[in-house]
């Protein structure tokens, strides 16, 4: 298969299932929290359970409907990382070393970004 | 106002505003952190970063499209990126180091900087074109599909290109926008990349430069997700409405308008930066 037509495939089934993932989740939050004020003109951080990827994943296991629709919103912000890794994976099987390393090294730094968030 | 009445009004904003920025080009964000601080008076910390994972999912969106279709660069794109991405991660730190007020007042002059660049009547010439050393060694050279053949290009300038996409990517990550116009220029004018291949190359690189900052927003508790997944959706919907719109109808006009408006929606951040 052509790189175009994997890259295609791939970023149309992510949107997808993030989309679908964020209308459940969306729904099921608004449900829980539908009838509460909304005030967001003051920043106020976020509480941490929604602030990193393995705080946001044992939150939903606790069956928070916020932390359900920040992991929805976490599928969509690792897309471009999954996209980075399997466009490396393509050019390592054609034997593109440099830009397997350039691929695979997009993906690091966006890798580290998600994982040092705190 | 409840958080059900918000969301049902922030999904309409977004389906607006990703069917303006697809309309005019210049990409959701540019038109999102607007609506919701002007219009839904959010603070625009809690825009950005919103704003960010918009663009993630209508930039991946129109992707699939354009990268099938073949105007995609996918070497160029990955190459660039690697300048996008850095430039992205230090925007994004700096921007935790600034006043609100001054995130708006920058906002206000790159929106306009970026209708410039995007409404600009000629194309301009940067220098001759010299043929390119690193251009060859990364194979960069590619082609496009034109009325039923593959067109051959060349690509010039990368080293000068990678400076400008540190910027690009510096500003996508401290104002939460996709900078496409600015990416878009660098490829367009210093590189001599065909129109068509700089849009859709632009297009795919605006994910992962703004998923580079995602992180920082994310650690920060920029990312509000009763904020955010309305305007997700809603600016995913619109821009696939607007993209669509735009094959048929592509009037100078109409772009004409919405740009006008989204300039007289910069000089207003700007007052209401400057004001405090």
């Amino acid at each position: 298969m052509s790189l175009h037509a994997l890259l295609a495939r791939l970023l149309r089934g992510a949107v997808a299932v993030s989309a679908l993932v964020l209308l459940v989740a969306g729904t099921f939050y608004l449900v829980q929290h539908g009838q509460e004020p909304a005030d967001f003109s003051s920043f106020q951080p976020v509480s941490p359970e929604l602030r990193t990827p393995a705080a946001i994943v044992a939150a939903v296991g606790r069956g928070d409907a916020a932390a359900l629709a920040q992991c929805g919103l976490l599928l969509v912000m690792v897309t471009p990382l999954v996209r980075e890794s399997t466009a490396a994976g393509w050019f390592l099987r054609r034997r593109d070393l440099l830009f397997a390393g350039i691929g695979a090294l997009i993906a690091g730094v966006l890798l580290l970004s998600l994982l040092l968030a705190r | 106002m409840t958080i059900l009445q918000f969301t049902a009004i922030l999904f309409l904003g977004a389906l607006l505003a990703g069917f303006l920025g697809s309309l005019t080009g210049l990409g959701g964000g540019i038109v999102i952190v607007p609506l919701l601080t002007l219009v839904m008076a959010v603070d625009i910390r809690y825009a950005i970063g919103t704003s960010l994972v918009a663009i993630i999912a209508t930039s991946s969106g129109s992707s699939a499209r354009f990268t099938r279709e073949g105007y995609t660069n996918v070497k160029v794109g990955m190459v660039l990126e690697l300048a996008t991405i850095g430039g992205a991660v230090g925007g994004a730190f700096l921007a935790t180091f600034l006043q609100a007020s001054w995130l708006l007042t920058v906002f206000g002059v790159v929106l306009i900087g970026s209708l410039a660049v995007t409404n600009r009547p000629n194309r301009l010439t940067v220098g001759p074109l010299e043929p390119d050393r690193l251009t060859r060694s990364l194979r960069l050279n590619s082609t496009y599909p034109d009325a039923g053949t593959d067109v051959p290009y060349r690509v010039y300038r990368v080293p000068q290109a990678t400076g400008v996409m540190i910027g690009a990517g510096a500003l996508a990550g401290l104002l939460g926008i996709g900078a496409g116009a600015f990416k878009v220029l660098a490829m367009d004018q210093l590189m001599h990349m065909p129109f068509k291949v700089s849009t859709t190359t632009s297009n795919f690189m605006i994910g992962a430069t703004a998923a580079a900052s995602t992180g920082v927003y994310l650690g920060s508790g920029y990312i509000d997700p009763a904020i955010t997944f309305p305007v997700v959706l809603g600016a995913l919907a619109g821009s696939v409405v607007g993209s669509r719109v735009l094959v048929r109808t592509a009037s100078p006009r109409v772009r004409m308008v919405f740009s006008i408006l989204i300039a007289l929606v910069g000089i207003q951040m700007i007052v209401k930066g400057l004001s405090g």
